[in-house]
Protein backbone atom coordinates (compact mmCIF):
# COMPACT_ATOMS: atom_id res chain seq x y z
CA UNK A 1 0.00 0.00 0.00
CA UNK A 2 1.44 3.28 -0.53
CA UNK A 3 1.65 6.39 0.82
CA UNK A 4 -0.95 8.39 -1.16
CA UNK A 5 -3.86 5.73 -0.37
CA UNK A 6 -2.95 5.98 3.06
CA UNK A 7 -3.12 9.87 3.07
CA UNK A 8 -6.51 9.51 1.14
CA UNK A 9 -7.66 7.04 3.67
CA UNK A 10 -6.78 9.55 6.46
CA UNK A 11 -9.01 12.75 4.67
CA UNK A 12 -11.73 10.77 4.27
CA UNK A 13 -11.84 9.36 7.76
CA UNK A 14 -11.48 13.00 8.50
CA UNK A 15 -14.35 14.19 6.68
CA UNK A 16 -16.59 10.94 7.61
CA UNK A 17 -18.15 10.14 10.86
CA UNK A 18 -16.23 6.97 10.86
CA UNK A 19 -14.05 6.75 13.54
CA UNK A 20 -12.07 3.39 12.94
CA UNK A 21 -10.86 1.58 9.95
CA UNK A 22 -9.37 -1.81 9.98
CA UNK A 23 -8.01 -3.80 6.80
CA UNK A 24 -6.31 -6.89 6.33
CA UNK A 25 -4.78 -8.74 3.70
CA UNK A 26 -2.04 -11.28 3.19
CA UNK A 27 0.86 -8.99 3.94
CA UNK A 28 -0.97 -5.83 5.17
CA UNK A 29 -2.50 -4.50 8.11
CA UNK A 30 -3.64 -1.09 8.51
CA UNK A 31 -5.48 0.74 11.54
CA UNK A 32 -6.85 3.95 11.69
CA UNK A 33 -8.89 6.00 14.93
CA UNK A 34 -10.18 8.65 15.62
CA UNK A 35 -10.78 10.61 18.76
CA UNK A 36 -14.67 11.90 18.50
CA UNK A 37 -13.91 14.96 19.22
CA UNK A 38 -10.19 15.75 17.39
CA UNK A 39 -8.65 16.37 21.07
CA UNK A 40 -5.11 17.55 20.77
CA UNK A 41 -3.86 18.55 23.84
CA UNK A 42 -0.23 18.57 24.09
CA UNK A 43 -0.32 22.19 24.40
CA UNK A 44 0.40 22.64 28.25
CA UNK A 45 3.91 21.48 27.62
CA UNK A 46 4.92 24.10 25.53
CA UNK A 47 3.00 27.34 26.60
CA UNK A 48 1.91 27.07 29.37
CA UNK A 49 3.54 30.40 30.89
CA UNK A 50 1.67 32.36 28.24
CA UNK A 51 -1.28 30.83 28.88
CA UNK A 52 -3.17 31.97 32.14
CA UNK A 53 -6.43 31.63 31.44
CA UNK A 54 -6.45 28.11 29.99
CA UNK A 55 -4.46 27.33 33.58
CA UNK A 56 -7.24 28.58 35.38
CA UNK A 57 -9.62 26.20 33.61
CA UNK A 58 -8.31 22.77 32.84
CA UNK A 59 -11.60 21.73 31.70
CA UNK A 60 -12.10 24.01 28.58
CA UNK A 61 -8.59 23.42 27.77
CA UNK A 62 -9.24 19.78 26.40
CA UNK A 63 -11.72 21.61 23.26
CA UNK A 64 -8.87 23.16 22.14
CA UNK A 65 -8.07 22.52 18.62
CA UNK A 66 -4.10 23.24 17.40
CA UNK A 67 -4.45 24.62 14.07
CA UNK A 68 -0.80 23.60 12.51
CA UNK A 69 1.17 25.14 9.81
CA UNK A 70 1.48 22.72 6.85
CA UNK A 71 4.92 24.09 5.84
CA UNK A 72 8.51 25.96 6.82
CA UNK A 73 8.41 29.70 6.12
CA UNK A 74 6.94 32.71 7.16
CA UNK A 75 4.11 33.45 9.11
CA UNK A 76 1.53 36.64 8.03
CA UNK A 77 -1.61 37.76 9.57
CA UNK A 78 -2.67 40.01 6.94
CA UNK A 79 -2.33 39.81 3.10
CA UNK A 80 -0.26 42.69 3.03
CA UNK A 81 1.49 44.78 5.34
CA UNK A 82 -0.26 47.40 6.87
CA UNK A 83 -3.84 45.93 6.58
CA UNK A 84 -6.12 44.36 9.18
CA UNK A 85 -5.42 40.69 10.43
CA UNK A 86 -7.56 38.08 8.60
CA UNK A 87 -8.47 36.55 12.52
CA UNK A 88 -8.06 38.04 15.42
CA UNK A 89 -8.75 36.72 19.25
CA UNK A 90 -12.51 35.71 19.79
CA UNK A 91 -13.15 36.00 16.08
CA UNK A 92 -15.71 33.28 14.55
CA UNK A 93 -14.65 32.06 11.33
CA UNK A 94 -16.83 30.01 8.99
CA UNK A 95 -15.50 27.05 7.40
CA UNK A 96 -13.35 27.99 4.23
CA UNK A 97 -12.17 31.42 6.19
CA UNK A 98 -8.66 32.59 5.85
CA UNK A 99 -6.89 32.60 8.97
CA UNK A 100 -3.50 33.80 7.68
CA UNK A 101 -0.61 32.85 5.19
CA UNK A 102 2.29 30.94 5.41
CA UNK A 103 4.83 31.81 3.00
CA UNK A 104 7.74 30.13 1.92
CA UNK A 105 10.17 31.04 -1.21
CA UNK A 106 7.73 33.61 -2.20
CA UNK A 107 4.89 31.06 -2.55
CA UNK A 108 2.22 32.66 -0.37
CA UNK A 109 -0.13 30.16 1.23
CA UNK A 110 -3.62 31.02 2.49
CA UNK A 111 -4.77 28.65 4.89
CA UNK A 112 -8.63 28.41 5.66
CA UNK A 113 -10.62 26.87 8.20
CA UNK A 114 -10.75 23.44 7.54
CA UNK A 115 -14.58 23.57 10.08
CA UNK A 116 -16.35 26.28 11.60
CA UNK A 117 -14.41 27.83 15.02
CA UNK A 118 -13.69 30.98 17.44
CA UNK A 119 -10.33 31.73 17.73
CA UNK A 120 -8.90 31.12 20.78
CA UNK A 121 -5.40 32.42 20.66
CA UNK A 122 -3.11 33.00 17.95
CA UNK A 123 0.35 31.64 18.89
CA UNK A 124 2.78 33.39 16.48
CA UNK A 125 3.47 36.92 15.58
CA UNK A 126 3.42 38.15 12.60
CA UNK A 127 6.34 37.80 9.88
CA UNK A 128 8.04 34.97 12.71
CA UNK A 129 9.36 32.21 11.42
CA UNK A 130 7.55 28.89 11.63
CA UNK A 131 8.17 25.17 11.31
CA UNK A 132 6.19 22.10 9.74
CA UNK A 133 3.65 21.21 12.82
CA UNK A 134 4.27 24.77 14.30
CA UNK A 135 0.95 25.48 16.54
CA UNK A 136 -0.60 28.71 14.98
CA UNK A 137 -3.94 29.33 16.49
CA UNK A 138 -5.74 27.61 19.06
CA UNK A 139 -9.29 26.75 17.97
CA UNK A 140 -12.27 25.83 19.92
CA UNK A 141 -15.02 24.43 17.28
CA UNK A 142 -18.22 26.01 17.09
CA UNK B 1 -18.48 29.88 -28.83
CA UNK B 2 -19.60 34.18 -29.17
CA UNK B 3 -19.71 35.91 -32.41
CA UNK B 4 -16.18 36.60 -32.69
CA UNK B 5 -14.61 32.87 -32.53
CA UNK B 6 -17.80 31.80 -35.08
CA UNK B 7 -16.29 34.26 -37.50
CA UNK B 8 -12.96 33.56 -36.79
CA UNK B 9 -13.30 29.80 -36.84
CA UNK B 10 -15.17 29.89 -40.57
CA UNK B 11 -12.41 33.01 -42.17
CA UNK B 12 -9.83 30.35 -40.92
CA UNK B 13 -11.98 26.91 -42.62
CA UNK B 14 -11.52 29.25 -45.90
CA UNK B 15 -8.12 30.90 -45.10
CA UNK B 16 -6.93 33.04 -48.20
CA UNK B 17 -10.44 32.66 -49.77
CA UNK B 18 -13.37 34.33 -49.69
CA UNK B 19 -16.18 34.14 -48.10
CA UNK B 20 -19.79 35.01 -48.87
CA UNK B 21 -20.65 37.40 -45.77
CA UNK B 22 -24.33 35.83 -46.01
CA UNK B 23 -22.59 32.57 -44.94
CA UNK B 24 -21.05 34.00 -41.96
CA UNK B 25 -24.48 35.40 -40.92
CA UNK B 26 -26.21 31.97 -40.91
CA UNK B 27 -23.36 30.81 -39.35
CA UNK B 28 -23.20 33.64 -36.37
CA UNK B 29 -27.15 33.99 -36.16
CA UNK B 30 -27.04 38.13 -36.54
CA UNK B 31 -27.56 40.48 -39.14
CA UNK B 32 -25.12 41.73 -41.75
CA UNK B 33 -24.11 44.55 -40.28
CA UNK B 34 -23.43 43.34 -37.09
CA UNK B 35 -21.06 41.34 -39.11
CA UNK B 36 -19.43 43.78 -40.92
CA UNK B 37 -19.13 46.10 -37.19
CA UNK B 38 -17.42 42.40 -35.81
CA UNK B 39 -15.16 42.61 -38.81
CA UNK B 40 -14.06 46.06 -38.15
CA UNK B 41 -13.37 45.13 -34.28
CA UNK B 42 -10.81 41.95 -35.53
CA UNK B 43 -9.20 44.24 -37.43
CA UNK B 44 -8.73 46.45 -34.77
CA UNK B 45 -7.20 43.66 -33.13
CA UNK B 46 -4.61 42.88 -35.52
CA UNK B 47 -6.63 40.37 -38.56
CA UNK B 48 -5.83 40.84 -42.03
CA UNK B 49 -9.39 40.46 -43.23
CA UNK B 50 -10.02 41.94 -46.90
CA UNK B 51 -13.62 42.31 -47.29
CA UNK B 52 -14.95 42.96 -51.22
CA UNK B 53 -18.84 44.38 -52.04
CA UNK B 54 -21.27 41.59 -53.04
CA UNK B 55 -18.17 38.94 -52.38
CA UNK B 56 -17.54 38.80 -48.82
CA UNK B 57 -14.50 38.67 -46.66
CA UNK B 58 -11.08 36.62 -46.78
CA UNK B 59 -8.74 36.28 -44.26
CA UNK B 60 -5.45 36.86 -45.85
CA UNK B 61 -3.22 35.36 -43.29
CA UNK B 62 -2.93 33.54 -39.38
CA UNK B 63 -3.19 36.37 -36.45
CA UNK B 64 -0.31 37.01 -35.45
CA UNK B 65 0.62 38.21 -31.79
CA UNK B 66 -2.93 38.09 -30.92
CA UNK B 67 -3.90 37.24 -27.55
CA UNK B 68 -7.43 36.21 -27.67
CA UNK B 69 -8.87 32.82 -26.30
CA UNK B 70 -9.63 31.87 -29.77
CA UNK B 71 -5.84 32.18 -31.06
CA UNK B 72 -4.26 30.40 -28.05
CA UNK B 73 -6.82 27.67 -28.10
CA UNK B 74 -6.21 26.79 -32.03
CA UNK B 75 -2.52 26.34 -31.63
CA UNK B 76 -2.53 24.75 -27.85
CA UNK B 77 -1.71 21.27 -27.49
CA UNK B 78 -2.53 20.15 -23.88
CA UNK B 79 -5.37 18.31 -22.18
CA UNK B 80 -5.14 19.82 -19.14
CA UNK B 81 -4.30 23.46 -18.88
CA UNK B 82 -6.02 26.04 -21.19
CA UNK B 83 -9.49 24.39 -20.85
CA UNK B 84 -10.77 27.65 -20.48
CA UNK B 85 -8.98 30.45 -21.07
CA UNK B 86 -10.38 33.84 -19.81
CA UNK B 87 -9.03 37.39 -21.29
CA UNK B 88 -9.29 40.69 -20.05
CA UNK B 89 -7.94 43.90 -21.58
CA UNK B 90 -7.49 45.72 -18.32
CA UNK B 91 -7.80 44.28 -14.93
CA UNK B 92 -6.18 44.59 -11.60
CA UNK B 93 -4.33 41.36 -11.96
CA UNK B 94 -4.02 38.11 -13.80
CA UNK B 95 -4.22 36.70 -10.19
CA UNK B 96 -7.27 38.40 -8.67
CA UNK B 97 -9.31 37.64 -11.86
CA UNK B 98 -7.65 33.74 -10.72
CA UNK B 99 -9.00 33.70 -7.20
CA UNK B 100 -12.90 35.10 -8.56
CA UNK B 101 -13.16 32.93 -11.13
CA UNK B 102 -11.97 29.93 -8.34
CA UNK B 103 -14.28 31.42 -5.56
CA UNK B 104 -16.93 31.10 -8.90
CA UNK B 105 -16.40 27.67 -9.49
CA UNK B 106 -13.87 26.66 -12.66
CA UNK B 107 -12.26 23.79 -14.09
CA UNK B 108 -8.40 22.84 -13.36
CA UNK B 109 -6.19 24.33 -15.88
CA UNK B 110 -7.80 27.56 -16.38
CA UNK B 111 -5.27 30.25 -17.84
CA UNK B 112 -6.01 33.97 -16.89
CA UNK B 113 -4.64 36.47 -19.50
CA UNK B 114 -4.47 40.23 -19.72
CA UNK B 115 -3.19 43.05 -22.08
CA UNK B 116 -2.32 45.50 -19.45
CA UNK B 117 -2.78 45.23 -15.65
CA UNK B 118 -2.87 48.23 -12.93
CA UNK B 119 -1.50 46.50 -10.24
CA UNK B 120 0.32 43.98 -11.12
CA UNK B 121 1.40 41.77 -8.35
CA UNK B 122 4.78 40.61 -7.27
CA UNK B 123 5.83 38.94 -3.54
CA UNK B 124 3.98 40.67 -0.41
CA UNK B 125 2.81 43.73 -2.41
CA UNK B 126 5.60 44.28 -4.83
CA UNK B 127 4.94 45.33 -8.10
CA UNK B 128 5.51 43.89 -11.31
CA UNK B 129 5.69 46.44 -14.03
CA UNK B 130 2.72 45.89 -16.50
CA UNK B 131 2.64 48.18 -19.37
CA UNK B 132 -0.16 47.54 -22.27
CA UNK B 133 0.14 44.80 -24.58
CA UNK B 134 4.21 43.89 -25.47
CA UNK B 135 4.24 41.33 -22.48
CA UNK B 136 2.85 38.19 -20.53
CA UNK B 137 0.39 38.63 -18.08
CA UNK B 138 -0.91 35.10 -17.37
CA UNK B 139 -2.03 32.81 -14.33
CA UNK B 140 -2.86 28.91 -14.38
CA UNK B 141 -5.46 27.46 -11.73
CA UNK B 142 -4.66 24.01 -10.36
CA UNK B 143 -6.44 22.25 -8.06
CA UNK B 144 -4.32 19.02 -7.75
CA UNK B 145 -5.04 15.95 -5.68
CA UNK B 146 -3.79 14.82 -2.12
CA UNK B 147 -0.58 17.06 -2.89
CA UNK B 148 1.09 18.09 0.36
CA UNK B 149 2.17 22.11 1.19
CA UNK B 150 5.86 20.98 1.43
CA UNK B 151 5.71 19.22 -1.86
CA UNK B 152 3.57 21.46 -3.48
CA UNK B 153 5.79 24.42 -3.47
CA UNK B 154 7.97 22.61 -6.50
CA UNK B 155 5.01 23.24 -8.81
CA UNK B 156 6.90 27.07 -8.56
CA UNK B 157 9.74 25.46 -9.36
CA UNK B 158 8.24 24.08 -12.53
CA UNK B 159 6.79 27.53 -13.81
CA UNK B 160 10.44 28.68 -14.24
CA UNK B 161 11.56 25.65 -15.74
CA UNK B 162 8.81 26.33 -18.09
CA UNK B 163 9.86 29.90 -19.25
CA UNK B 164 13.18 28.93 -19.04
CA UNK B 165 12.51 25.81 -21.80
CA UNK B 166 10.13 28.57 -23.54
CA UNK B 167 13.04 30.86 -23.94
CA UNK B 168 15.00 28.25 -25.10
CA UNK B 169 13.01 27.58 -28.35
CA UNK B 170 13.88 31.18 -29.11
CA UNK B 171 17.31 30.72 -28.68
CA UNK B 172 17.53 33.01 -25.07
CA UNK B 173 19.82 31.44 -22.66
CA UNK B 174 18.05 31.95 -18.91
CA UNK B 175 19.13 30.75 -15.91
CA UNK B 176 17.04 30.65 -12.57
CA UNK B 177 18.01 32.52 -9.72
CA UNK B 178 16.84 31.26 -6.91
CA UNK B 179 13.98 30.61 -6.11
CA UNK B 180 12.00 31.42 -9.57
CA UNK B 181 13.36 34.76 -11.39
CA UNK B 182 14.41 33.89 -14.70
CA UNK B 183 17.57 35.44 -16.17
CA UNK B 184 19.28 36.67 -19.24
CA UNK B 185 22.43 38.54 -18.80
CA UNK B 186 21.81 39.45 -15.09
CA UNK B 187 18.40 40.85 -16.09
CA UNK B 188 15.42 39.81 -14.90
CA UNK B 189 12.94 38.55 -17.81
CA UNK B 190 10.79 36.28 -16.11
CA UNK B 191 8.91 35.87 -13.00
CA UNK B 192 6.77 33.23 -10.91
CA UNK B 193 4.36 34.19 -8.45
CA UNK B 194 2.84 31.52 -6.57
CA UNK B 195 -0.41 31.85 -4.13
CA UNK B 196 -2.11 28.97 -2.86
CA UNK B 197 -4.89 28.14 -0.66
CA UNK B 198 -4.46 25.02 2.31
CA UNK B 199 -6.85 22.80 4.15
CA UNK B 200 -4.99 20.63 6.53
CA UNK B 201 -2.02 19.06 5.33
CA UNK B 202 -3.05 19.35 1.76
CA UNK B 203 -3.31 21.67 -1.12
CA UNK B 204 -6.61 22.82 -2.15
CA UNK B 205 -5.75 25.62 -4.56
CA UNK B 206 -3.22 26.92 -7.15
CA UNK B 207 -2.58 30.09 -8.77
CA UNK B 208 0.49 30.22 -10.66
CA UNK B 209 0.99 33.82 -11.83
CA UNK B 210 3.57 34.31 -15.28
CA UNK B 211 5.19 37.44 -15.77
CA UNK B 212 7.20 37.84 -19.27
CA UNK B 213 8.81 40.47 -20.59
CA UNK B 214 8.46 39.70 -24.12
CA UNK B 215 8.53 42.71 -26.76
CA UNK B 216 8.94 45.60 -23.97
CA UNK B 217 11.37 47.60 -25.84
CA UNK B 218 11.71 50.62 -23.02
CA UNK B 219 11.73 50.37 -19.51
CA UNK B 220 11.20 53.21 -17.35
CA UNK B 221 14.39 54.50 -15.45
CA UNK B 222 14.15 52.61 -11.92
CA UNK B 223 13.60 48.97 -13.95
CA UNK B 224 16.45 50.10 -17.21
CA UNK B 225 19.30 47.83 -15.17
CA UNK B 226 17.20 45.10 -13.84
CA UNK B 227 15.17 44.59 -16.50
CA UNK B 228 15.34 42.69 -19.69
CA UNK B 229 12.90 42.06 -22.84
CA UNK B 230 13.03 39.19 -25.04
CA UNK B 231 12.82 41.38 -27.76
CA UNK B 232 16.33 42.69 -26.85
CA UNK B 233 18.12 39.32 -27.65
CA UNK B 234 15.67 38.11 -30.90
CA UNK B 235 16.18 41.22 -32.25
CA UNK B 236 12.64 40.89 -33.76
CA UNK B 237 8.83 41.18 -32.69
CA UNK B 238 8.07 37.47 -30.75
CA UNK B 239 4.04 36.73 -31.20
CA UNK B 240 2.83 35.93 -27.71
CA UNK B 241 0.72 33.44 -28.62
CA UNK B 242 3.59 31.15 -29.60
CA UNK B 243 4.97 32.13 -26.19
CA UNK B 244 1.94 31.41 -24.11
CA UNK B 245 1.20 27.78 -26.03
CA UNK B 246 5.01 26.62 -25.19
CA UNK B 247 4.30 27.79 -22.15
CA UNK B 248 1.66 25.89 -21.08
CA UNK B 249 2.64 22.73 -23.10
CA UNK B 250 6.02 22.86 -21.07
CA UNK B 251 4.33 23.59 -17.53
CA UNK B 252 1.46 20.57 -18.36
CA UNK B 253 4.37 18.38 -19.10
CA UNK B 254 6.10 18.65 -15.57
CA UNK B 255 2.97 19.05 -14.07
CA UNK B 256 1.86 15.75 -14.79
CA UNK B 257 4.93 14.37 -14.07
CA UNK B 258 4.90 14.86 -10.78
CA UNK B 259 2.80 11.95 -9.32
CA UNK B 260 5.23 9.72 -11.24
CA UNK B 261 8.21 10.02 -9.22
CA UNK B 262 8.75 13.57 -11.03
CA UNK B 263 10.23 15.52 -7.48
CA UNK B 264 13.54 14.62 -8.84
CA UNK B 265 13.16 15.27 -12.47
CA UNK B 266 11.97 18.60 -11.39
CA UNK B 267 14.16 19.30 -9.02
CA UNK B 268 17.32 18.16 -10.95
CA UNK B 269 15.71 20.06 -14.05
CA UNK B 270 15.48 23.03 -11.64
CA UNK B 271 19.72 22.50 -10.77
CA UNK B 272 20.04 22.23 -14.46
CA UNK B 273 19.08 25.56 -15.52
CA UNK B 274 19.64 27.75 -12.27
CA UNK B 275 23.13 29.00 -11.74
CA UNK B 276 22.30 29.86 -8.06
CA UNK B 277 24.64 26.48 -7.07
CA UNK B 278 28.25 27.36 -6.62
CA UNK B 279 28.17 31.05 -6.16
CA UNK B 280 28.43 33.17 -3.50
CA UNK B 281 25.88 34.98 -2.55
CA UNK B 282 24.58 37.19 0.15
CA UNK B 283 21.27 36.78 2.10
CA UNK B 284 19.56 39.99 3.13
CA UNK B 285 17.24 38.40 5.88
CA UNK B 286 15.88 41.38 7.19
CA UNK B 287 17.40 40.97 10.90
CA UNK B 288 20.40 39.34 9.67
CA UNK B 289 22.38 38.60 6.65
CA UNK B 290 24.00 35.41 5.42
CA UNK B 291 26.82 35.66 3.44
CA UNK B 292 28.34 32.25 2.05
CA UNK B 293 28.64 29.77 -1.05
CA UNK B 294 25.22 28.36 -2.57
CA UNK B 295 25.77 25.09 -1.93
CA UNK B 296 22.29 22.72 -2.94
CA UNK B 297 18.97 23.24 -2.72
CA UNK B 298 16.83 20.69 -0.69
CA UNK B 299 14.35 18.15 -1.48
CA UNK B 300 11.62 20.91 -1.10
CA UNK B 301 13.77 23.54 -2.88
CA UNK B 302 14.93 25.58 0.08
CA UNK B 303 18.74 27.19 -0.57
CA UNK B 304 21.31 25.57 1.70
CA UNK B 305 23.75 28.20 1.84
CA UNK B 306 27.34 27.19 3.20
CA UNK B 307 29.03 29.81 5.96
CA UNK B 308 32.29 29.36 8.32
CA UNK B 309 31.75 25.50 7.35
CA UNK B 310 27.91 25.69 8.45
CA UNK B 311 24.88 24.90 6.52
CA UNK B 312 21.96 26.99 6.63
CA UNK B 313 18.53 26.15 5.01
CA UNK B 314 17.12 29.82 3.26
CA UNK B 315 13.34 29.45 3.41
CA UNK B 316 11.78 32.70 2.85
CA UNK B 317 11.41 36.89 3.24
CA UNK B 318 15.19 36.81 1.73
CA UNK B 319 16.16 38.69 -1.10
CA UNK B 320 19.57 36.75 -2.56
CA UNK B 321 22.32 38.66 -4.59
CA UNK B 322 25.23 37.24 -6.17
CA UNK B 323 28.52 38.11 -5.37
Amino acid sequence: MDIKLIKKLIVLMQKSEMTEFKYRDDDFYISLKKEQLQVISSVQSKSAIEKEEEIKKPSKEKELIEIKSPMVGTFYCSPSPGAPPYVEQGQDVKKGDVLCIVEAMKVMNEIEAEFPCIIKKVMVKDAQRVEYGTTLFLVKKA
Amino acid sequence: MNIDDVILQHLYDNIGNFVPGVEICREAEVSRIAIWNRIKGLRKMGFNIESKKGVGYKLVEKGKNIIIPFEIRNRLFTDVIGKRIEHYRFTSSTMDEAENLIKAGCPQGTVVIADEQYRGRGRRGKEWFSPQGNNIYLSVILFPEYLSMECGILIMFMGSIAIVKTLSDYGIDAKIKWPNDCMVDGKKMGGVLMETTSEGEFIKNIVLGFGININQDEFPHSLKDIGISAVAKVKHKIDRVDIITRLLYYLEELYLSLGKGGREKILDLWKGYSDTIGRKVVVDAGNRVIEGEAKDIDECGFLLVETNRVLKKITCRESLRYI
